[in-house]
C-alpha cells in the first residue's frame, strides 16, 4: 500500500511543485516572446541603447518589486510603496539641501524613514487587524498627504541634490547604468535572505498557511511587521535613487507607481494569496513590464492601449496563479491509495 | 513552585495536570481538572465532543492560557506561551487536521521554527538529512525535498509526527491521529507509539475508536462537560463503563428493526464511471432505504456520492431519480431534482459559520421563502425554528453557527438540506468526529428521514459499527469498483473488511 501511495505522492508533487516551476518558466517564455515580437515590429527595440533604457526602467521597478515581495509573500499588500518612495525622496533631499554636511548619511535617514513608515503599515495590519488593502490604501494617502504638507507646494531642485547622488545616477559600470547593478545586487540579496535565512522561510511558511504557522508557534505579528519594515526600507532607498535620477523633486514623485510594482510582482509569479513565488520572479515581472511599456511606446501606440495591455497581462497572470493555487491545494487534498487501474 | 513530591513517589509524574480551569466567555470548557501521566505510558484521553479534550491539549501546549491551575512537567511547573516553547521543553502535539505549509518542502515543514543554521544562514544539507533520517526512523520514507502539496493525508500526518518526534521528546499528544489513515497506515503509527513508549516517552492518545484504545492504551482518562470523571488503568475500565462515563448514560449503537416497507427505487445508478477515480458502478437506493457505502479511505466512496451530486466533470453512465434519467451536471441542477449532499468537511463545505443558525437553515430554500424578490423573514424564522426543534439543535436560531460544537454544526448542515425536502440524501461521513451521544441522535434522525419522510439515503462511512447499525444494505467499494452489495442480514464487519481489503490488494 505504501508503494502505491508513494507513487501517487509523486504524481501529486507533479500537481503542486511542477505547477509552480512551470509558472516561472512561463514568464521567461512570455518575455522572450515579447522581445521577439517587438524586435520584428521595430528592429530599433533590440538596439543596445534601447535595451539599456528598458533595463534602467526595469531596475527601479524590480527593486521596488523586491520590497513588495516581502509583503505579498505573507498574503498581504503594500499599496503605500509609491508614497514611501516619494516621501523619503522629498524629505531626505530637502534635508541635504539645508545640511550638506550629512553626506552619505542620508541613506541612513532614508532607511530610518522607510523603517518607521513600514512599521506603521505592519502595525495597522497586525495589531489593529485592518485588512492590508485598506490599511495601506489609507497610508498611501496619509504618507503622500504628509509630504504635500511638508513640501508646501515647493520643489527640491537639481542644484540642491548632493552631487554624489547625481553622479551615481549617471554612472555606468560595464556599459550598464549603476542602478541596474544596484538592482541586481539588491534582488540577489533579498533572494538569499528569503531562501537562506530562517526569517525568509518564515515569511513563506506564514503566507502558505497562517493557521499552521500559529500552531508552529511562529509569531504572525513579527513575521508580517518585519515584512512590511523590509518593504518600507527598500521603498525608501529606491525613492532616494529615483529622486537622484529625476533631479527636480516635487511632492508627487513616484505617485501611482504602486500599480506598476504590484503588477510586476504578480506577473512574476508571486502568489497574491501568499506563500509562493520568488523575488527573482518579481524582478523578471519588472523586466516584462518595462519591456511592454518600452515596446508599445516604440510602436507608437496610445497610452490607453498600453494600460489595456498591461491590465490584460496582470489579469492573465493572476488567472494562471489561481489555476496553480487550485492545483497545489487539490494535490494537498488528494487521498491515498488511488485508483491506479 | 516545584515543591517536594507529596505522594512520596521518587519519580515525579511526566505530566501533572493540576486543577486546570478554562472559560471561553460564559462557556466553561475545563473546570478544575487534575490527573497525572506516568513516564512512558500511553494515556487515552476520551470524552464526547465538547468534553474539553482539545482545550486541555491547548492548555498543555501553550495555545491557550488557563484561567486557573497549572501544568507540571517532570516535577516543574511550566507556562508555555506558544507551541514552540512547549516543543523546546519536549512537549509536542499532532492535531487532527494537518497543519502544514503546502508550498514548502517536507524537510522545511519538519524544520520550521527550529531551523539548523550555520551563522545567519539556513543549513539546507543538514535540514534535509535530518528530515530524511526522521522519516526513515518512523518507517515512513518520503522524499524530504518534495512539496507538502501533493502528499496524501496519511503522509502529511507522518510529516507532522516526524516533526514532533525528536530525541528530547517527553510527551507526544496525538489528536485522533487515525481518522484519515488506512488500517495499514494506522498500524505503522501503532508501531511508532509502541516504540516511543519503550523509549520512555509519554503519549496522550485522543480517540473515538474503542479498538484503538484497547490496542494501545495503558491508562484512560475520561472527561465530560469540562470535568475530570475518572482516570484508571485500561484493564480496569471496560468499554461499556467507559462509554457510560463519557455520556453519563449508556449508549450503544444498535440496529432498529424496520417495520416500514421499502418503496420503488428512488436513486438508480448504472455503469457510473469517472476515469481514474471509479469505474462501472451500478446500484440503486429505494424509497425509505438507507444504503451504507463502506470501503477503505481513498477507495472512491466519497467521489461516487459527489458524482451523483454533479461535482464530477468527467462522468459517464446513467443516473435516474424516481425513474427519470438525469445528467448530474452540477449541484444546482441536482438540488432542483431533489438531491441533497452533506459533505464530510462540514466546516469548509457544509455550513457557513459566520451566519446565524436561521440563515444557514434557510439558505437553500431562499427562493421558496421569498415573494417578489424579498425574503419573508417571518417564514425563514418559522422554518428554522421548526427544524431546530425537530433536530434538537442546541442554541437559538439567531446564534452564529461558529458558536456551536461539531455535532450541532452537523445538525445545522443536515437541517438546511431537510428544509428543501429532498428525495435523495447523500451523506459523507455524517458523524465524523462527532461524539457518541450525538452520533446516536444523528442515526435516529437518519432512520426517521428514511422511514417516515421516505427519503432514499446513501451514506458513505468509515465507521463500521455505524454502517452496520444504520444501513439496510451495504455497498463495499475497493479501488474504485463496487465489489460487494450485501443485505444487512449478511453484512458483518469481517465480511465488509474482507471485501474492502481483497479488492484493494489486487
Amino acid at each position: 500500500m505504501s508503494a502505491a501511495s508513494g507513487v501517487v505522492a509523486r504524481f501529486g508533487l507533479a500537481g503542486g511543485g511542477a505547477a509552480l516551476r512551470v509558472r516561472f518558466i512561463g514568464v521567461i517564455v512570455f518575455q522572450l516572446l515579447l522581445m521577439a515580437v517587438f524586435t520584428l515590429a521595430r528592429p530599433r527595440f533590440a538596439s543596445w541603447d534601447n535595451l539599456q533604457s528598458v533595463l534602467f526602467t526595469a531596475a527601479i521597478l524590480a527593486m521596488a518589486a523586491a520590497g513588495q515581495t516581502l509583503v505579498v509573500l505573507t498574503g498581504n499588500l503594500d499599496l503605500s510603496v509609491g508614497s514611501i518612495m516619494g516621501a523619503t525622496a522629498y524629505v531626505v533631499f530637502d534635508l541635504t539641501g539645508t545640511m550638506p554636511a550629512l553626506g552619505p548619511w542620508v541613506v541612513l535617514i532614508a532607511v530610518l524613514i522607510g523603517l518607521v513608515l513600514g512599521a506603521v503599515n505592519g502595525f495597522l495590519v497586525t495589531t489593529l487587524q485592518i485588512p492590508s488593502i485598506v490599511a495601506t490604501l489609507g497610508t498611501l494617502s496619509v504618507y503622500r498627504g504628509f509630504v504635500s504638507f511638508y513640501a508646501n507646494a515647493k520643489e527640491v531642485t537639481v542644484g540642491e541634490l548632493p552631487p554624489w547622488t547625481r553622479s551615481l545616477a549617471a554612472a555606468r559600470v560595464l556599459g550598464l547604468s549603476s542602478y541596474v547593478w544596484i538592482a541586481v545586487v539588491l534582488v540577489i540579496a533579498v533572494g538569499v535572505m528569503l531562501r537562506g535565512v530562517p526569517w525568509g522561510r518564515e515569511l513563506y511558511a506564514y503566507g502558505s498557511n497562517p493557521r499552521a504557522a500559529y500552531y508552529y508557534g511562529l509569531s504572525s505579528t513579527r513575521i508580517v511587521v518585519t515584512g512590511y519594515i523590509g518593504a518600507g526600507i527598500i521603498a525608501a532607498v529606491v525613492g532616494l535613487l529615483l529622486g537622484a535620477q529625476v533631479g527636480n523633486i516635487n511632492s508627487l514623485l513616484a505617485s501611482g507607481i504602486e500599480m506598476q510594482v504590484l503588477a510586476a510582482v504578480v506577473i512574476g509569479g508571486v502568489s497574491i494569496w501568499g506563500g509562493s513565488g520568488s523575488v527573482y520572479g518579481a524582478a523578471l515581472g519588472a523586466v516584462v513590464l518595462a519591456t511592454i511599456n518600452n515596446g508599445l511606446v516604440l510602436l507608437g501606440v496610445q497610452e490607453y492601449y498600453r494600460l489595456l495591455f498591461q491590465g490584460l497581462a496582470i489579469v492573465a497572470a493572476v488567472a494562471v496563479d489561481a489555476l496553480v493555487q487550485r492545483r497545489v491545494l487539490r494535490a494537498t487534498r488528494r487521498r491515498s491509495v488511488g485508483v491506479a487501474a | 513552585m516545584g515543591g517536594p513530591d507529596v505522594t512520596g513517589d521518587p519519580r515525579p509524574p511526566r505530566l501533572r495536570i493540576s486543577r486546570v480551569s478554562k472559560h471561553f466567555e460564559a462557556v466553561r470548557a475545563l473546570h478544575d481538572v487534575s490527573f497525572d501521566l506516568a513516564p512512558g505510558e500511553v494515556h487515552a484521553l476520551v470524552g464526547e465532543n465538547g468534553a474539553g479534550k482539545s482545550t486541555l491539549v491547548g492548555v498543555i501546549t501553550g495555545l491557550l492560557e488557563p484561567d486557573g491551575g497549572e501544568v507540571v512537567l517532570n516535577g516543574r511547573p511550566v507556562h508555555f506561551r506558544n507551541p514552540l516553547q512547549a516543543r523546546a521543553a519536549g512537549v509536542a502535539a499532532v492535531y487532527q487536521d494537518p497543519n502544514l505549509f503546502p508550498h514548502l518542502s517536507v524537510a522545511e515543514n519538519i524544520a520550521t521554527g527550529r531551523y539548523p543554521t550555520s551563522g545567519p544562514f539556513l543549513d539546507r544539507t543538514t535540514m534535509v538529512a535530518q528530515a530524511r533520517a526522521r522519516l526513515e526512523d518512523l518507517g515512513f520514507p518520503l522524499d524530504p525535498e518534495q512539496l507538502v502539496a501533493g502528499l496524501t493525508v496519511a503522509e502529511t500526518q507522518f510529516v507532522e509526527i516526524a516533526r514532533a518526534v525528536d530525541e528530547d521528546l517527553q510527551l507526544l499528544i496525538l489528536d485522533e491521529p487515525t481518522s484519515a489513515l488506512t488500517p495499514g497506515e494506522a498500524s505503522k503509527l501503532y508501531d511508532v507509539v509502541e516504540r516511543l513508549r519503550a523509549e520512555g516517552t509519554t503519549v496522550i492518545w485522543i480517540s473515538h475508536r474503542m479498538e484503538e484504545i484497547r490496542e494501545l492504551a495503558d491508562s484512560i482518562t475520561v472527561l465530560r462537560d469540562g470535568e475530570h470523571v475518572r482516570t484508571a488503568p485500561a484493564a480496569e475500565l471496560g468499554d461499556a463503563e467507559m462509554i457510560r462515563l463519557m455520556v453519563g448514560r449508556s449508549v450503544v449503537l444498535e440496529q432498529v428493526a424496520r417495520t416500514e416497507p421499502l418503496g420503488p427505487p428512488r436513486l438508480e445508478v448504472e455503469n457510473l464511471t469517472d476515469p481514474g477515480v471509479f469505474e462501472d458502478v451500478t446500484f440503486s437506493v429505494a424509497e425509505g432505504e438507507i444504503v451504507g457505502v463502506a470501503g477503505l479511505v481513498g477507495a472512491g466512496r466519497s467521489e461516487i456520492a459527489q458524482a451523483v451530486f454533479g461535482l464530477s466533470p468527467h462522468l459517464s453512465g446513467e443516473v435516474r431519480i424516481d425513474g427519470e434519467p438525469v445528467v448530474p451536471r452540477g449541484p444546482a441542477a441536482m438540488v432542483e431534482r431533489g438531491v441533497a449532499y452533506l459533505p464530510e468537511d462540514r466546516d469548509a463545505e457544509g455550513v457557513i459559520a459566520s451566519m446565524t443558525i436561521a440563515s444557514n437553515i434557510a439558505l437553500p430554500s431562499i427562493r421558496s421563502l421569498s415573494r417578489a424578490g424579498f425574503m419573508l423573514r417571518r417564514k425563514e424564522r418559522e422554518l428554522a425554528a421548526r427544524e431546530r426543534t425537530a433536530l434538537s439543535i442546541k442554541g437559538e436560531i439567531d446564534d452564529l453557527v461558529s458558536s456551536l460544537s461539531g455535532g450541532n454544526r452537523q445538525k445545522v448542515a443536515l437541517a438546511r438540506w431537510l428544509a428543501t425536502e429532498p428525495r435523495v440524501l447523500l451523506l459523507d461521513e455524517p458523524t465524523h468526529g462527532i461524539d457518541v451521544g450525538t452520533k446516536a441522535q444523528v442515526h435516529d434522525m437518519m432512520r426517521e428521514l428514511a422511514r417516515v419522510r421516505r427519503m432514499a439515503i446513501l451514506m458513505v462511512s468509515s465507521d463500521l459499527p455505524e454502517v452496520l447499525a444504520v444501513s439496510d444494505r451495504v455497498l463495499v467499494i475497493a479501488r474504485g469498483r463496487l465489489v460487494a452489495d450485501l443485505p444487512i442480514a449478511e453484512a458483518t464487519s469481517e465480511r465488509i473488511l474482507t471485501h474492502a481489503t481483497a479488492g484493494a490488494a489486487r
